[in-house]
């Protein structure tokens, strides 16, 4: 009956959306924003699902749903433009796409090659669409069992496993950035007792950092002062006539499409890991498992099948723990959240009772985005290239306007602008010493669960920890996060290399003897 | 970025990371109660609201060791050390873009926006921003961005001595009429800077154009269909106003 519901819902959603001219408009709308968003080099998709945000605040939730999925499964795809016709990616998420995307344009086949990255990433969103609905429902109904102690070791876990996974340089300053995440979170008075912590007197920082400006300060003014800074350049793109997809070449490499799908469906639902990650691995996996590998960076078509399945897959992946959990699962979810917070929606176990067709809505919008995505990918493909030619000078100044005046809407407040510029500074630093944005914004989302929730269960078990031990859930979150933290240090290290010493020594002195 | 150069970095950051998290430490034992009475409810250290500052505070000072135990392991200590006696410099090209870019953005969100109406906040910031970074001749950067330098330091003493309030006490609009005149000497400064290059001017040109275009479909669109109110709205908003209202 449960299944026969939400299988009802998804229909639903599907046919009311396809049939209400509004909605209709706004998503194709909003996917072609998209591809542009993600077609040029330097804007990404977080950016622009964080600046979509703040003019979807005034309308209702669903059709807010629409213009942001839209944009982001439109964003993720769009990068693979820029990588393909000058070799630049336009998101990271299409970096692994540009490898084979570009030597197949110069072959004169890049048609062909947008024609495969429309199919694949079609199908990466539909995979990843499925998961969604297979898995969001039955993760929630598990998710009701979890009490503080679980919901603590969570938020805590999504900010270890996205700071080590997404650390460039060394593992823990993704902590380092998920911490300084958590203090911005701090600041403001506490949710139990109300006392105000870090304030200094300010009354603005009374209430707390808004969210949506310092994700927007984190991700657009790093990105604005990046592109400016170190004078990015876009190259004449390469030309074709149309895009063509071939059916006949992704039927041939259908094992790499659903090995690439369930990667990237696997790593968008860790916290914090976004469709960059996905992409490479997925790349990676399958150029171990070509048969001709050595085709690969040379314009193999699986290179270009394998990014794209992926990083698109990864979307879907990465709404099952923010719908679920409260967790998101990469960047632009974590804009997604913001977003679901505004319209008064709490992601989280509880969503299935507060608003029981919610996730299966966002299954169908899912959906129909990304039909809407391979319709203006075959169709407006050649109109979407000549945005490569405006020149990062010209747009970058319009995204600064963009994220001034979005920051300052959703509040109305200058504060925000005056919290936006230093916050954005600040990860500008960070990221070009190798401190990964992603766990700090992830930081700043889930602190409050995090400080709320250890509380509590101290207050349930009268300051007593026993509980962490005896809760099988809280047992295996508390024993990965320790593992993870005890692994990157030194002593650690130390010692797992003396033991393969030890080892590998008693199995020369065994095989001699 | 070379390895060394990125450990000295991470040597300074350890520093200013462990203490931040001393910082921490200390504020919240001192300034918020772990067991004393707030509000009418006694605390117990578990349900305090220092309990986890303090956890997070610890944690930094933790990684922050980790992170110098490594920048003092590859040699960013010792490249740190050497440095402080032999200074080097870095590419100034970069360095003044990158200071090019943090004085648009101060002056638009501190100086500007909370005073000057937004609509030509924003013209103003566009044109600057886009003729700094489009318009790449040599040394031009290097004017422009000195003449908006000075420009911005005028406002601001203005603004800190309160002149900008008694000159608006005379006619509402002085400020904006004041900036919006700097706007004009900053356009006519561009023009003449690139006289004679048929590039440049065509770069110019698009400038114009691009300033005044995104804050036209921009700024109405957040004023009149979004109904916000924006932070100053000055002259050239009132405009628009009896624009909107004589069409309607």
């Amino acid at each position: 009956m449960f299944i026969l519901e939400q299988i009802w819902d998804f229909y639903v959603t599907v046919f009311t959306t396809a049939f209400n001219l509004e909605n209709a408009l706004l998503l194709f709308g909003s996917v072609i924003l998209g591809i542009i968003f993600g077609a040029m080099p330097g804007l990404t998709a977080t950016l622009g699902v964080g600046l979509l945000t703040t003019l979807t605040y005034g309308i209702n939730t669903t059709t807010a749903m629409i213009t942001l999925l839209g944009m982001y499964v439109g964003a993720v795809y769009g990068g693979s433009y820029g990588s393909i016709c000058v070799n630049i990616p336009g998101t990271a998420a299409a970096a692994a796409t540009a490898m084979d995307g570009y030597p197949l344009a110069c072959k004169g086949e890049a048609g062909r090659a947008l024609g495969l990255t429309t199919t694949a990433s079609f199908i990466g969103t539909m995979v990843g669409m499925f998961f969604l609905a297979l898995f969001a429902p039955l993760i929630a109904k598990l998710a009701l069992q979890f009490t503080s102690f679980e919901f603590f070791l969570l938020a805590f876990f999504g900010i270890m496993i996205s700071g080590g996974l997404t650390g460039q340089d060394l593992v823990y300053k993704g902590w380092i950035s998920g911490l300084i995440g958590l203090f911005l979170a701090l600041i403001g008075r506490d949710h139990l007792q109300f006392f105000p912590r870090f304030t200094f007197g300010i009354s603005e920082l009374d209430g707390g950092l808004e969210v949506v400006p310092v994700l927007i300060g984190a991700f657009g003014i790093p990105q604005i002062i990046q592109v400016i800074r170190d004078q990015l350049s876009v190259g004449e793109a390469k030309k074709f006539q149309r895009v063509v997809p071939e059916l006949r070449i992704i039927v041939r490499r259908i094992k790499t499409i659903v090995r690439s799908a369930l990667i990237g469906v696997g790593i968008g639902a860790v916290p914090g890991i976004g469709e960059d990650i996905a992409a490479w691995v997925s790349y990676g996996t399958a150029k171990k498992a070509s048969k001709n590998p050595e085709a690969f960076g040379k314009g193999a078509y699986e290179g270009v099948i394998a990014s794209e399945t992926a990083n698109n897959a990864c979307i879907g992946g990465a709404i099952i723990p923010l719908l679920t959990l409260g967790i998101p699962g990469s960047p632009p979810a974590v804009m997604l959240l913001g977003a679901l917070m505004i319209h008064n929606v709490t992601p989280g176990p509880m969503l299935s009772i507060e608003h029981p067709h919610f996730i299966m809505e966002m299954t169908a919008i899912l959906c129909l985005a990304s039909f809407a995505m391979l319709i203006c990918g075959l169709v407006l493909a050649k109109q979407v290239v000549k945005v490569l030619r405006i020149p990062p000078p010209i747009f970058m100044p319009v995204v600064l306007a963009l994220c001034v005046i979005g920051s300052y809407a959703l509040g109305t407040k200058v504060f925000n602008l005056y919290l936006m510029v230093p916050v954005g500074i600040l990860a500008y630093f960070m990221q070009s010493m190798g401190y990964p944005i992603a766990p700090l914004v992830i930081g700043v989302i889930l602190g409050p669960m995090a400080d709320e929730n250890i509380r509590r269960a101290l207050m349930v078990s009268q300051g007593s920890f026993l509980p962490f031990f005896t809760r099988p859930v809280a047992l295996m979150l508390l024993l990965i996060i320790v593992w993870m933290f005890v692994s990157q240090m030194p002593f650690y290290k130390r010692f797992t290399a003396w033991l393969k010493g030890k080892i590998f020594k008693k199995k020369i002195t065994e095989s001699t003897i | 970025m070379d390895k060394v150069e990125l450990r000295k970095k991470d040597f300074i950051t350890s520093l200013i990371l462990i203490a931040f998290g001393i910082f921490m430490l200390l504020y919240t034992l001192i300034e918020i109660p772990m067991k004393d009475s707030w509000g009418g409810v006694m605390n117990v250290w578990f349900v305090s609201p220092g309990l986890f500052p303090v956890c997070v505070g610890g944690l930094i000072i933790i990684m922050g060791m980790v992170l110098c135990r490594r920048a003092i392991k590859d040699g960013g200590a010792k490249k740190f050390f050497e440095d402080l006696s032999h200074r080097q410099e870095g590419s100034p090209g970069k360095t003044l873009r990158f200071f090019g870019i943090l004085l648009v953005i101060a002056a638009y969100v501190y100086l500007y926006i909370p005073r000057i109406d937004y609509f030509l906040s924003t013209m103003l910031t566009l044109f600057v921003f886009i003729t700094l970074f489009y318009l790449d001749k040599p040394g031009l950067l290097k004017k422009f961005f000195t003449f908006y330098l000075v420009g911005c330091l005028l406002f601001l003493i203005a603004f800190l001595f309160g002149i900008d309030k008694q000159l608006n006490e005379g006619f509402l609009y002085s400020m904006d009429i004041l900036v919006f005149l700097f706007f004009l000497t900053y356009i006519a400064y561009s023009r003449f800077l690139i006289r004679g290059d048929r590039i440049l001017k065509g770069k110019w040109n698009l400038s114009i154009i691009m300033s005044i275009v995104p804050s036209f479909i921009l700024i109405p669109s957040f004023k009149y269909f979004l109904l916000v109110p924006l932070p100053v709205e000055g002259g050239f908003i009132e405009l628009m106003n009896i624009v909107r209202y004589a069409l309607r």
